[in-house]
């Protein structure tokens, strides 16, 4: 029975991989008919020539200007939102406020990029004028991501003791301080948690960016644009190179989150 | 209560109340407020002392509606203003964050909301802004496509549940280091972009594509894979297997073992146990895995597109048609979203059926 286990887990993760694995491997093709399948050597070729290539790196600058800006607003914005969520007395409203958080994310995000696309058009021809472009795939990043930090915040604010606030303002700071030194601590992990969410996601969306973006080009609209045409394999290196970011990423996550489990447990818990 | 130097403890007499059988006299000790009930009368602005006996002590419960108006010296305007005052200082203390939320109820209003409201509007007018049925009746031309959006979304939703859930089982059961590891590993694909991952396919199954080459070489007949519905439905499996693993390995990394211990001990055999016990309780994760693959699936455009070919078009790629594609209607277009909408609302409605309640709190399930 554990030779099956292993046997089927490694089978799964090979069928997770396989093609991330050919992505790599024709990403170092030698090849002057840009095949896709045949490889014939060794080169750095495509690496190059993805530097090189002007539209990507305009299409990176966007996106990466983008997620910094949608990621900001939104852990602000959702952080507040979540603080105001939480002191919601009425049922009604709040869940109302709840079902409006969690919209964004049940729809199929055709659909969120469909609407938004409706109401940017519909505005740009009553204000006359304006177009697509950066303010409005800003606009709908934020939105987006705006869930996604209030659903992280939320459950911490949740958790800590009210009478931490309480307690401050009993000891004599003023409630700002108070705010400050004592609730922002203890919330702090689901606002880094939301933050992280809405950055990778901003990074990553197409489809509602597809929808919202005019003639301007984010990474993964270029990549589109790219795959629907010749395919070079300049995307190949771009996988491979924003596969190799991602899984640093990810083990210095994970080695941060292991050392902090571990000084947790000699603190005794 | 006795002369003033004879106990430790000495006041001044502020208020003096009969009420019938007793007086209620209120003594300010070192600006405390003592309320005193006796039959002895005090004169009020007397500098009295107070002895404590230990029968004096009376422990009552408190009554509802004590406090609530006041404490029930009700004589005691000072008494009052002070109680108001400090329950308005405890008020301001909690924090007053409703206003906090406005910001955002204003942004979602703006840009969740009324763009909804918009594509039902669209969806129900014509190019001229006149009212009309004839978009929402010309979605029923397309019942073919939606029928085949809902089946091909069925089938890689049941496919990544059979798949994902031994390999979540397996998962939740390895040790703790080895979890972590192999659960970031399985997130690790989804964070490469989505159009680089469908892309990877195309390489893969085409023509003249990896599989192929390598089939060709072993002598074998070439197999037509790409452009096809199947090649749709493995790259949707592909790409939502993921999303049906995490909430899966969470349902199950969460279960009691002691719950399959006492089943086990009961004298369940293997297979009883699975289906009377670990997976009704894993359910919370299937619906939620079932959710998060379904609606993805359903609504995609760009798999159909990439993998499918032309032959193959799903909901997504009508859409995509109507408002960036060649053939503009965004009144149709609306229509299609909003019948899109009102399905996948329906369909969660019946999932919900099966979920018995569990509440989330607000919070996400990964």
């Amino acid at each position: 029975m554990k030779v099956a286990s292993k046997v089927y887990t490694f089978l799964m993760f090979l069928f997770l991989y396989a093609p991330i694995f050919v992505l790599i491997i024709f990403s170092f093709n030698d090849s002057d008919t840009m095949s896709r399948s045949v490889f014939s050597g060794f080169s750095m070729r495509w690496y190059n020539r993805l530097f090189e290539d002007r539209m990507i790196m305009e299409a990176l600058k966007n996106t990466l200007i983008i997620a910094i800006i949608a990621a900001a607003v939104a852990t602000v914005l959702g952080t507040i939102a979540a603080i105001g969520l939480n002191g919601i007395r009425n049922k009604w409203v709040r869940r109302m406020m709840m079902n409006v958080t969690n919209l964004p994310m049940v729809n199929p995000e055709i659909v969120t990029g469909v609407s938004l696309m409706l109401l940017f058009v519909f505005v740009a021809q009553s204000l006359g004028g304006l177009s697509l472009g950066m303010l409005s795939l800003i606009l709908a990043h934020i939105t987006f991501c705006l869930p996604y930090v209030v659903l992280s915040v939320l459950p911490k604010l949740r958790q800590m003791d009210p009478h931490l606030y309480e307690a401050a303002q009993d000891l004599g700071c003023n409630p700002r301080r108070a705010f400050f030194k004592v609730v922002l601590p203890e919330i702090m992990p689901g606002i880094v948690t939301g933050m992280i969410m809405a950055f990778t996601l901003s990074i990553d969306d197409f489809i509602i960016s597809y929808f919202t973006s005019g003639t301007t080009q984010t990474l993964p609209i270029y990549i589109y644009s790219m795959t629907r045409k010749r395919v070079s394999p300049e995307i190949n290196a771009l996988s491979t190179l924003l596969f190799v970011a991602v899984l640093l990423l990810l083990v210095i996550v994970n080695l941060r989150q292991a050392k902090d489990k571990r000084v947790q447990e000699r603190k005794g818990g | 209560m006795v002369a003033p130097g004879e106990s430790p403890l000495s006041g001044l007499v502020t208020s003096v109340t009969f009420k019938g059988v007793h007086y209620e006299i209120i003594v300010d000790v070192k600006g405390f407020k003592w309320m005193i009930q006796s039959t002895d009368f005090q004169e009020e602005g007397s500098k009295i002392g107070l002895l404590l006996q230990p029968d004096d002590i009376h422990i009552m419960k408190k009554s509802e509606y004590s406090g609530k108006f006041g404490d029930y010296s009700t004589f005691s305007d000072e008494m009052d203003e002070d109680i108001l005052a400090s329950q308005r200082e405890e008020a301001k203390k909690r924090m007053k964050s409703k206003t906090a939320s406005v910001p955002y109820g204003i942004w979602m209003t703006i840009f969740i909301v009324v763009p909804m409201i918009l594509v039902v509007v669209f969806a129900f007018t014509d190019k001229s802004g006149h009212f009309t049925l004839d978009n929402i009746m010309a979605v029923g031309q397309y019942s073919n496509v939606f029928l085949r959006s809902i089946w091909l979304g069925a089938i890689a939703t049941v496919i990544c549940l059979v798949l994902g859930y031994p390999l979540a089982y397996i998962i939740s059961h390895t040790g703790a280091r080895a979890q972590s590891v192999l659960i970031m590993l399985v997130m690790l694909p989804m964070w490469m972009n989505f159009l680089l991952r469908t892309y990877a396919w195309m390489t893969l199954l085409e023509d003249n594509g990896v599989i192929n080459t390598v089939i060709a070489s072993l002598g074998l007949p070439k197999l037509h894979m790409i452009n096809t519905a199947g090649a749709v439905v493995l790259g949707m499996v592909y790409n939502y297997i993921p999303f049906m693993i995490l909430p899966l390995y969470s349902a199950l990394a969460k279960m009691d073992h002691s719950v399959i211990e006492a089943a086990q001990d009961l004298g369940a055999n293997q297979r009883r146990v699975f289906m009377k016990v670990i997976f009704p309780l894993s359910m919370p994760g299937v619906i939620s895995g079932i959710t998060m693959v379904f609606v993805p699936a359903v609504s995609t455009f760009i798999i159909s597109k990439m993998l499918g070919g032309g032959s193959n078009l799903l909901i997504g790629d009508l859409i995509d048609m109507q408002f960036l594609g060649s053939a503009y209607n965004p009144n149709l277009g609306s229509a299609i979203s909003l019948v899109l909408m009102v399905l996948i609302l329906i369909c969660m409605g019946i999932m919900n059926q099966f979920d018995d309640g569990e509440t989330r709190g607000g919070g996400l399930m990964i």
